[in-house]
């Protein structure tokens, strides 16, 4: 009973025309925002803050959130298009889904993402609603060496990415991590590795770093091809708008797996919504009858990373409304918000301030089903885009990554971060070194870092307590798990080698 | 005859004066002439740059121009100010932080700036901070953690945001005055740093009052806070200095313009933003931060920087907090 009153008061809230017009106008920025590469939700909410300090307080969070989910729904738009991520979150959109576009597939490409992202989200919502309060205690259990664990499984996943040759995967994953060494040493306080430049001391930013590996380096090697055949082939055949029946039929599992992996991680503190796209991506390629497909185009690798980002971006909500734990920088802008106007989160939020917190999860309810309105009539025309002539669309993709990785910090360092990772980038590509596996281990290697000193502190130099504990020492059984299975098909190998020379 | 002079001269005298406020305002409008940027060394989400917009948006209507807000939190604040540092000291580009990156960053490593390149305007607001435990932590005072503390070598662990952090230095502090007790520092940096309290990793956590709203939802006691006075909000929680320890912090709000911008244009927007900070939204604001509302005007805020800047120093040596070498 309670229960329906609540959603009751919540679907009031937000069916008022102006918590409507700003969770439409949240959700509207949102896609822009997130297929504009560089600026994300952080420096949309940051703009937009100040505008909200004489809305009611729902509204506020109602727009701010929409913009958050928002931006998981246009993110991989770029990503498929041009093969520049949109978001952080979808760098592994860009595998499968440019391949996709190059074969005249990216209307299904582009439509997968969407129901994928609104399934998701929907489901990540019920998720938020009904277990909020378990989930959120239990995220308290992840201390430092809980999160050593996931991050090290993180690592051992990493060699699933690799594309063709696990050496180089490997190579890649250690320049990854050498990169993420760069800036404050934690417990030190002091520089690593920034050879006095004063902007490196938070170490390089990941967007501009993204947008260079993959968007410049990519218009690097179409303009070293020069009018090759692909895009042709994308000019010539742009065959279906929407997914078919067999492609739901393959993307219907990775959604659901998206889903789960998504929410789960996307409640843990710091890059849960990056790190889930990169483990469901991982998971699919395992588990799949066709491993070899990934990277050429197969659904399943847009619809379970994109499905994975929406996820996260509802379960990150989880520790901000139950228990004022803001997870992100996005969080921590609407802690913010909410403080603005006088209102604490946290385990009271929802007892003091009840048309908040149900009207906040009405409207996302609300606002998915809006950002599938938005987004499937906009396919026909990102499509369109493709057909733009390759002369005059690279110097605007070019235009658009340097305005989107200046606006990050309104740094022009962020500029030479972006350029040189696109030299960089298309010499990789030349070379065929593939840039995911890289990005992955700057990802985690920073934060491994952290959780694996700050747990020896914590033990005082023990290594016991990744095993004493009940979770660390699970998931690091499984993370050894994983490394074992994958060192068995060598094995096999080998064993059926030495016989047949035996033989 | 004498009364008409009298009262031409009252004329002249009224004359004059009318010239002189229609002239006020006309000097006035000399600055600002165009829009002025403001860098905020702080995250989009930190309580600087959101009580920072607030304030600006009043001193704006005050001072005829807008403000061009943008935000870098490089480096703790320092990366903002290595780059207000250079920038034409003319009034139209300020610096707004902590005033960590004043005081305290280049005392511990290199920075492209030194706090004497910056003349302050004034502090507007206090961060306060404090040592926090569980609620159900067995400890009611800083005294009786203390005594567990010494009892109980290597037992206790406390987090910090960062190493070389005010908060950080308090610890230190009173280990030194204690006569040195095993308590193992677990900086912890980044804006989730509240989980390794909340679930218990660590015994307690040295830190910014922005855990303050998990102590008033019943979840984390405060054992004491490192203000010169007791904090509004808490008036219950006593101060180091109460509790025998003569060690204060208080990080300031500062507003600041590079060395060499004039004198009066310091003087015009001290005062319009000193006014501003009446605006109820500001002090709300504040007050559910977990802020305090607090004002020097800028030769006080100079002075009081000024002090700040010998004491961290002093005690940054004292403590023998990890130090960045001179370059050769």
């Amino acid at each position: 009973m309670g229960f329906f009153h609540n959603i009751l008061l919540g679907f009031q809230v937000v069916l008022d025309p102006t918590n409507l017009l700003f969770c439409f106008i949240g959700v509207l920025v949102g896609t822009l925002v997130g297929v504009l590469p560089g600026i994300g939700p952080v420096g949309a909410i940051a703009l937009l803050l100040p505008a909200t300090f004489k809305a009611p307080p729902a509204s506020t969070l109602i727009m701010l959130a929409g913009i958050y989910y928002g931006t998981q729904y246009g993110g991989s738009t770029t990503s498929i298009l041009v093969n520049i991520p949109g978001e952080a979150t979808s760098i592994m959109t860009c595998l499968d889904g440019y391949q996709m576009a190059r074969q005249g597939r990216a209307g299904p490409a582009l439509g997968i993402a969407a129901w994928g992202s609104f399934i998701a989200g929907t489901l990540s919502i019920i998720g938020l609603m009904f277990v909020a309060n378990f989930l959120a205690s239990a995220a308290l259990r992840f201390g430092p060496p809980e999160y050593f664990a996931l991050l090290l499984t993180g690592l051992v996943i990493l060699t699933y990415l690799a594309q063709h040759s696990m050496l180089k995967a490997l190579m890649m994953a250690v320049v990854g991590l050498l990169l993420g060494n760069v800036g404050l040493d934690m417990m030190t306080s002091l520089p690593r590795f920034t050879f006095g430049i004063d902007e490196l001391v938070d170490g390089v930013n990941i967007i501009p770093m993204a947008m260079g590996l993959f968007g410049i380096s990519e218009v690097l090697s179409n303009i070293d091809r020069k009018v090759d055949s692909p895009r042709e082939v994308l000019t010539t055949r742009i065959s279906n708008l929407w997914p078919s029946l067999r492609d739901w039929k393959d993307a219907k599992w990775p959604i659901l797996r998206g889903t789960g992996v998504g929410f789960c991680l996307g409640m843990l503190p710091g890059a849960g919504a990056i790190l889930s796209t990169f483990i469901s991506y991982a998971i699919e390629k395992r588990i799949s009858r066709h491993p070899e497909r990934f990277g050429k185009g197969a659904i399943e690798g847009v619809a379970a990373p994109e499905s994975a980002n929406n996820a996260a971006s509802g379960a990150a909500m989880v520790p901000l409304l139950s228990l004022g734990i803001p997870t992100n920088m996005t969080m921590a802008l609407l802690f913010a918000a909410l403080i603005i106007h006088g209102i604490q989160p946290g385990p009271l939020l929802i007892k003091n301030h009840p048309e908040v917190f149900w009207g906040l999860i009405a409207s996302m309810y609300l606002g998915n089903v809006l950002l599938l309105l938005l987004n499937l009539p906009l396919i026909g025309i990102w499509v369109k885009v493709l057909r733009i002539p390759t002369q005059i669309l690279f110097p605007l993709i070019l235009l658009f990554c340097l305005i989107g990785a200046y606006s990050v910090n309104s740094s022009g360092f962020d500029l030479v971060v972006m350029t040189l990772f696109g030299a960089v980038g298309y010499l990789m590509r030349r070379f065929r070194y593939e840039a995911a596996p890289l990005i992955l281990a700057f990802v985690i290697g920073p934060r491994l870092e952290k959780a694996l000193r700050q747990s020896l502190l914590i033990s005082q130099g023990s290594f016991s307590i990744f095993i004493n504990r009940p979770i660390s020492g699970i998931v690091l059984g499984v993370a050894f798990l994983l490394l074992l299975l994958n060192f068995l098909p060598y094995v096999k190998n080998r064993r059926q080698k030495l016989k047949e020379a035996e033989s | 005859m004498k009364n008409r002079v009298g009262l031409r001269g009252i004329i002249l005298l009224v004359c004059c004066l009318l010239l002189f406020s229609a002239m006020t305002p006309s000097f006035a409008q000399e600055y600002p002439t165009k829009p002025i940027n403001l860098l905020v060394a702080n995250t989009p989400a930190g309580s600087v740059n959101v009580s920072l917009r607030i304030l600006a948006g009043h001193v704006e209507k005050r001072i005829g121009q807008p403000f061009v807000i943008s935000n870098n939190n490089g480096g703790g604040g320092s990366v903002a100010f290595g780059i207000a540092a250079k920038q034409k000291p003319d009034g139209y580009n300020l610096v707004a932080g902590a005033s960590t990156p004043l005081v305290r960053i280049p005392q511990l490593r290199q920075v492209p700036y030194k706090y004497e390149d910056f003349i302050p305007i004034l502090h507007y607001g206090t961060m306060e901070s404090g040592l926090f435990v569980r609620a159900d932590a067995p400890w009611k005072t800083l005294k009786e953690f203390v005594e567990y503390a010494k009892k109980n070598p290597g037992k206790v662990t406390y987090g910090v945001s960062g190493t070389g952090t005010p908060q950080h230095l308090a610890m230190e502090f009173i280990s030194k005055q204690e006569g040195g007790i095993q308590w193992i520092l677990v900086p912890m940096p980044g804006e989730d740093n509240s989980i390794p309290l909340l679930g218990g990793h660590v015994t307690a956590a040295s830190i910014g009052s922005v855990y303050t709203h998990h102590v008033t939802a019943g979840s984390l006691r405060m054992l004491a806070t490192h203000g010169e006075r007791r904090m509004k909000t808490f008036p219950d929680v006593p101060t180091f200095r109460e509790c025998g320890y003569d060690f204060i912090n208080e990080t300031v709000m500062v507003v600041a313009a590079p060395k060499g911008t004039p004198l009066p244009i310091i003087q015009k927007l001290d005062d319009a933003f000193h006014r501003a900070m009446d605006d109820a939204e500001f002090v709300k604001y504040m007050g559910t931060a977990g802020n305090v509302v607090s004002y020097r005007n800028y030769g006080d805020t100079k002075k009081y920087l000024d002090d700040a800047y010998i004491r961290l120093g002093k005690m940054i040596k004292e403590l023998k907090i990890p130090m960045e070498s001179e370059k050769k």
